[in-house]
């Protein structure tokens, strides 16, 4: 479990994340959803330690981040960054493998090696192994770094939380690929582990988030279970377009339709 | 899936390696204006060893003429091509893991010419600062002071293009053209107080030149380069953890502060002491690993020892042809991997100028 405490965070003077306090649970998808700017990714870079918020405390698992060791959290959080930039010509398999690095002292044993593949499965790239990373179209690309994020926390130590923050794990992808990403991330959760998206696309945040968040000018604009967030009004206010819920007779879900 | 089975690939890859820089280091013990014969050395090694082996002809020369060629010469010289071949080739591969792109040469972008401005304001003005030095400092203050040129080089390059753990190319490399322009200028200036002899000795110093290896020059220069040698391969995994990005690598355990500031001292060391000896001698630290990972692909945990051994064959063989080509006479080997290297820089930026190099 992950427990954020009044996190405030400013750039240049300006306030970014303004009181933050929330709480990731074990075994369910969060998701954040927000206008651009409104803070989502730099909340996540905070999750990932990669920043330092000026007041408020993470804590991860009864210890706040400064308390947990690098070798260690990094066997039981894995982060997906926007984007990855890797211009070197790794095999698919190897960049994978890269995700077991925490594991091992140097070289990889058999069991990472089992990992990396059933990974690569889940993804359902398990032909492009010895593929040339650089030759992959951009979302493919995606896919093997989540992959690779999968692999550093396949599996955790029994009673020990692992923690998954994805940034946009659907940016680039397909249809179909945008449901295998989330279908995913909800199997993580269902192994008990903490996942935190953010996703620009409220029907998909819908459909696989337990508890959505949307943020707004760094500041929690609603929290709830997604019926409850998804309310025209709340969306018209923060996104600045025109919103209703649309029901489909069949299966009795509710869709939000937009319009500027 | 192979990978056993490739890794056994690039083992043997790596034992490949090992075995032509062997014959490479034979050949070029035995070449030279004079030839000295495989035989001939095992029986002047067993000679000195005290095992008589019987009678060897030496003829027209004497054994100890042969014997002071092999030690006074050949051998220094055939020790320093090696050491500085994989000094350059390793620092190269460090740099290219550390910047996340395959362009950044220690001579490209300037950690050889800071290291050059280090090296020559010592070489002129030093011998007043010399006599205040502990004399067992004498061999090591060239190299001590090519290494804070060199550091002090790789600082600003490297404070200047990594911008939130992204390499800017273009500052990078413009970086190196500043720092290289600084150096040339500096030289010239150092050119224009020293008298004939010195001069042609700067010359040829600064255009790359193993003719100075000596048994004093090389354990000079050893230190430096032996000891990052010894520690690069120690990062290997987190120089694969880097390629990925900085904050990538964190997020993977490891420690990116401590992993950057090794590589960019033990580069620089590396880089410095070849210099100190040897000058510029460019674009090994481009070409080898480029090799290398077309062969064995970009993990550093083979790229790192195959860089090595390649770097050490490959200048073996540079300086073989940089002597025989116009023997007696020889070419500054420098401009040997300049005449190689260049065009093969060039074919780099041709068949890479689609791709961006974030």
């Amino acid at each position: 479990m992950l427990i954020t405490e009044h996190i405030t965070f400013s750039r240049n003077g300006r306030k970014i994340l303004d009181n933050l306090s929330l709480t990731l649970e074990g075994g369910r998808v969060t998701v954040m959803v927000g206008p651009n700017g409104a803070g989502k990714s730099t909340f996540l870079k905070i999750l990932a330690g990669e920043l330092t918020p000026d007041s408020g405390q993470v804590t991860f698992d009864g210890r706040t981040l400064e308390d947990w060791p690098l070798a260690e959290i990094s066997k039981v959080r894995g982060v997906l960054p926007q984007e990855s930039l890797l211009s070197f010509p790794f095999k698919v398999n190897e960049v994978i493998l890269l995700g077991r690095t925490p594991h091992h002292r140097g070289l990889e044993s058999p069991a990472d090696y089992r990992i990396a593949r059933k990974a690569l499965e889940l993804v359902n790239l398990s032909d492009f192994g010895d593929r040339e990373y650089t030759t992959l179209s951009g979302g493919e690309k995606q896919l093997v770094q989540t992959a690779r994020v999968l692999a550093q926390v396949w599996e955790t130590p029994a009673g020990a939380a692992s923690l998954l923050l994805l940034d946009e794990p659907t940016a680039g992808l397909d249809l179909c690929h945008r449901f295998v990403a989330l279908r995913i991330a909800r199997d993580f959760a269902e192994k008990g582990t903490a996942v935190f998206a953010i996703l620009h696309d409220l029907n998909l945040a819908a459909s696989y988030a337990d508890h959505v968040i949307i943020l707004c000018r760094g500041k929690i604009a609603a929290t709830g279970s997604p019926d409850d967030v998804f309310q025209p009004k709340i969306i018209e206010e923060v996104f600045q377009v025109k919103a209703k819920l649309l029901r489909d007779q069949d299966s009795g879900t509710s869709y939000i339709v937009t319009q500027s | 899936m192979s990978g056993a089975a490739k890794n056994t690939r690039k083992r043997l890859f790596l034992t490949g390696l090992a075995v032509l820089l062997v014959v490479l280091a034979l050949l070029s013990i035995c070449l030279g204006p004079v030839k000295i014969e495989f035989g001939q050395i095992i029986a002047l090694a067993g000679s000195r060893l005290g095992s008589n082996a019987g009678a060897v002809d030496y003829a027209p020369f004497t054994e100890e003429t042969l014997w002071s060629i092999l030690w006074a010469v050949r051998l220094p010289r055939t020790l320093l091509a090696i050491l500085v071949g994989a000094a350059l080739a390793v620092a190269g591969a460090g740099m290219q893991g550390l910047f996340r792109n395959p362009l950044a040469d220690p001579s490209l972008i300037g950690v050889s010419a800071g290291a050059a401005m280090g090296a020559v304001a010592v070489m002129v003005i030093g011998e007043n600062i010399l006599v205040l030095l502990p004399g067992w400092l004498d061999p090591l203050a060239v190299p001590l002071a090519a290494f804070f040129g060199g550091i002090g080089a790789t600082l600003l390059v490297y404070h200047l293009s990594k911008v939130e753990g992204r390499t800017l190319v273009a500052t990078m490399l413009l970086t190196g053209i500043a720092v290289n322009a600084l150096a040339a200028a500096f030289i010239g200036l150092m050119m224009n107080v020293s008298d004939n002899r010195e001069l042609r000795d700067f010359v040829f110093w600064s255009l790359g030149r193993l003719s100075d290896a000596s048994w004093k020059n090389l354990g000079a220069i050893a230190p430096f380069v032996l000891v990052p040698l010894a520690v690069y391969p120690f990062y290997a995994r987190a120089l694969n953890a880097f390629l990925l990005g900085e904050s990538e690598a964190r997020h993977l355990g490891i420690d990116t502060q401590r992993t950057k500031m090794t590589i960019i001292f033990l580069c620089a060391a590396m880089v410095s002491a070849t210099v100190a000896i040897c000058g510029i001698i460019g674009f090994v630290g481009l070409v080898v690993p480029h090799l290398v990972r077309l062969m064995v692909g970009p993990d550093h945990r083979y790229l790192l020892p195959a860089s090595a051994l390649l770097g050490g064959a490959l200048l073996l063989a540079a300086d073989l042809l940089a002597r025989m080509v116009n023997a007696p006479a020889e070419l500054p080997i420098g401009v040997v991997t300049a005449l190689l290297g260049a065009p093969f820089f060039l074919s780099l930026l041709y068949f890479s100028r689609h791709r961006v190099w974030a």
